[in-house]
């Protein structure tokens, strides 16, 4: 039964990494498409989205490390 | 014999050329002036123009957008005047805000899930934060989705830029003198109660059809356009008459 959980425990471990560093490279991809929307339409609040898809991969990249080191 | 005193000069082998007339540059004759028929009439369709989009707000998160300032556009000429900028109605947004507001709360529940219970806190805390990341990002990617998907109508031209998913875009545009049919289309109860629909513009350019969908005032656009391409059309008989 213990080693059964642990095997749980350690599936769930590398399944989280491997989940938040897909979630970190969408994050790479969201902060792009925001950029590149960006140069096409210009308006008042490009510059706050902008920045909100940088706030979003740094969260996203504390989730990555967060799984690697309290996991 | 006329004749034959020029062929004594040309002898059957040789070769003919011919001199080519320089032209001389003729002096340029004034154009006759023709008093223009109707020199403020495209002038007249703007106004109407203007008249009609009065009352729309100039706020940059409204759906409707009239001669915005701080608006551009990426392929947009220099001095090309932007007279409407659309995006999806505020109606239209209502789903994903309410699919995020319940995935907001959602985590207060997590506690009926047994299967959560089995694994130790940090696990838990990782499953959270992943879940409100997550959150945050589908709402950011619907907000973003209707704010950059616009359709904006020029003094020259119709533009929609549309952005799929993540990296596709697509960007159609048709001159509005090459803009022959446009339908306004309101359906059902939330399209009626809430004044938006589609907008169906038919054009002889290569694109044949360009619809926009859910924009508000959809009558007002097809007025707008109506306008425009009449003021398209007087400028060109305009043009034909100078």
């Amino acid at each position: 039964m213990t080693d059964l959980a642990e095997i749980i425990l350690v599936a769930g471990k590398i399944m989280a990494m491997v989940g938040t560093l897909l979630y970190l490279v969408f994050a790479s991809v969201i902060v792009k498409q925001v950029r590149t929307m960006s140069a096409d339409v210009v308006d008042k609040f490009n510059g706050i989205l902008t920045t909100i898809s940088y706030i979003h991969w740094i969260f996203a990249l504390v989730l990555f490390v967060l799984s690697i080191v309290i996991l | 014999m006329p004749r034959a005193s020029d062929l004594n000069d040309i002898a059957p082998d040789d070769v003919v050329t011919k001199k080519v007339e320089e032209e001389v540059a003729k002096p340029i004759e004034p154009e006759e002036k023709i008093t223009r028929v109707s020199k403020s009439a495209s002038g007249e369709y703007r106004q109407k123009v203007y008249e009609l989009i009065k009352g729309a707000t100039k706020t940059p998160l409204s759906a409707l957008l009239a001669r915005p300032k701080i608006f551009n556009f990426d392929s947009r000429e220099e001095n090309e005047e932007i007279i409407l900028v659309l995006r999806r109605h505020w109606f239209t947004n209502l789903r994903w805000i309410g699919i995020f507001g319940l995935m907001l709360v959602a985590p207060m529940f997590f506690g009926w899930v047994p299967l959560l219970d089995y694994f130790p806190w940090n696990y838990r805390l990782v499953f959270v934060l992943a879940w409100y990341l997550i959150s945050l990002a589908m709402a950011f990617e619907q907000f973003l989705s209707w704010y950059f998907n616009v359709f904006v109508i020029t003094e020259e031209r119709v533009i929609d830029i549309d952005f799929y998913n993540l990296l596709d875009k697509k960007i159609s545009e048709a001159k509005i003198g090459m803009i022959q049919d446009v339908t306004a289309l309101v359906e059902g109860v939330s399209q009626t109660m809430f004044n938006y629909g589609t907008v169906l513009i038919q054009t002889a350019s290569e694109i044949p059809v360009i619809k926009i969908e859910k924009i508000p005032n959809p009558n007002l656009v097809l007025k707008v356009l109506q306008q425009m391409r009449g003021e398209e059309e007087q400028e060109e008989m305009e043009g034909r008459i100078r």
